[in-house]
């Protein structure tokens, strides 16, 4: 039995299946708010001059926590990035610098309100925290602090906007 | 005397009587170039059939087959051939008809896999860290989820300092979290 029609028809199915599944890759599933603040007590001015107040939602949100209870807040930068779907995705919260990043990448389908996916928190070069299917909620903002700087502390707010 | 190929051979064979032998002998040895065209005819046949087996297969008989039989096809009447054609297009069909089965099961495998691999993955909510010397510690709320981060190096200078490119640490260590909801009231 000539089998190579059979191979060929195989070899064109598997291709197409993989362009289908890589198209889906690439498919936006939703949008991530990433914001960099900087928390302390001691501070007389702002860091720098794009320094921007924070909203009182945002702080009575943080002080309800040990650890994140601060006197002063200033939010230093944000970045809002697509979720794609079976991408590793990056976000810089204080373009163009690369001193503090998040790398994400979704886990599964997300459902009406929630997404899991896998974060990795990057100082510098060095991967300093990373998390695995963690579930990240609309409405419902995940704190990392982070290392400290000028009497502060970086605080990585993350935040699933929307989900399609 | 007239010397005959059968007693020629029964002499040979020595089924002859002694005088009967002996009248061959005398003839043979006057009429010697008889003798000699009397053995070869008799004994040079048989001794060549010893040397080749009784049948030989021809080399490739799939192919003389096939040849043989597009041979006949091809001189045979009319009916013959649409039966011959109906055959051919069967087969194809058939061959179809495993391709598109075979290519089923495939898609079919390939959106269980993707539906299994899409399945609400198990809950987990671990942290990983580089170093012992950092500690997590994690809160939950009801409007957010916290992370506290101690025990990192503290960042120096500008934080706009231009960073070469990122590569992963490859001594990630997981700890445990302690899960301190209860910590917040």
């Amino acid at each position: 039995m000539n089998t190579s029609p059979f191979i060929i028809l195989v070899i064109l199915s598997t291709f197409s299946l993989s362009s289908l599944h890589a198209q889906q890759g690439k498919k936006i599933i939703g949008k991530l708010k990433t914001t960099l603040y900087l928390a302390g007590n001691s501070f007389d001015s702002p860091p720098f001059a794009e320094a921007k107040k924070v909203s009182k939602q945002t702080i009575m949100r943080m002080k309800k926590v040990e650890g994140f209870d601060f006197q002063k807040y200033y939010l230093l930068g944000e970045d809002k990035t697509d979720i794609f779907r079976s991408f590793e995705n990056w976000a810089l919260p204080l373009k163009p610098s690369k001193v503090l990043t998040l790398s994400y990448e979704p886990i599964g389908k997300p459902t009406k309100n929630s997404l899991k996916m896998n974060l990795d928190l990057w100082q510098k070069d060095r991967k300093i925290m990373k998390t695995a299917a963690s579930k990240l909620e609309l409405n419902k903002t995940m704190y990392i602090r982070g290392p400290q700087w000028k009497k502060g502390f970086l605080i990585i707010a993350v935040e699933v906007l929307q989900l399609n | 005397m007239n010397l005959t190929k059968e007693k020629f051979n029964d002499w040979l064979e020595g089924k002859l009587s002694k005088a009967e032998a002996e009248m061959v002998e005398s003839y043979i040895e006057s009429e010697q170039n008889v003798a000699i065209d009397l053995f070869e005819e008799t004994s040079t046949p048989a001794g060549c059939a010893e040397l080749f087996s009784a049948e030989i297969q021809p080399p490739y008989p799939d192919f003389f087959n096939q040849k043989l039989a597009n041979s006949i096809a091809s001189s045979s009447p009319q009916h013959e051939r649409s039966e011959i054609k109906e055959n051919v297009v069967s087969a194809i069909w058939q061959r179809l008809l495993y391709g598109s089965t075979a290519l089923a099961v495939l898609v079919a495998t390939f959106f269980v896999g993707m539906q299994f691999n899409t399945q609400p993955q198990q809950e987990a909510d671990l942290v990983y860290v580089p170093s012992e010397q950092v500690t997590v510690t994690r809160y939950q709320t009801e409007e957010a989820t916290m992370i506290l981060l101690d025990g990192l190096e503290p960042l120096e200078g500008d934080l706009f300092t231009p960073v070469s490119h990122i590569k992963e640490d490859e001594q990630i260590q997981m700890i445990t979290i302690s899960n301190n909801s209860n910590e917040l009231f």
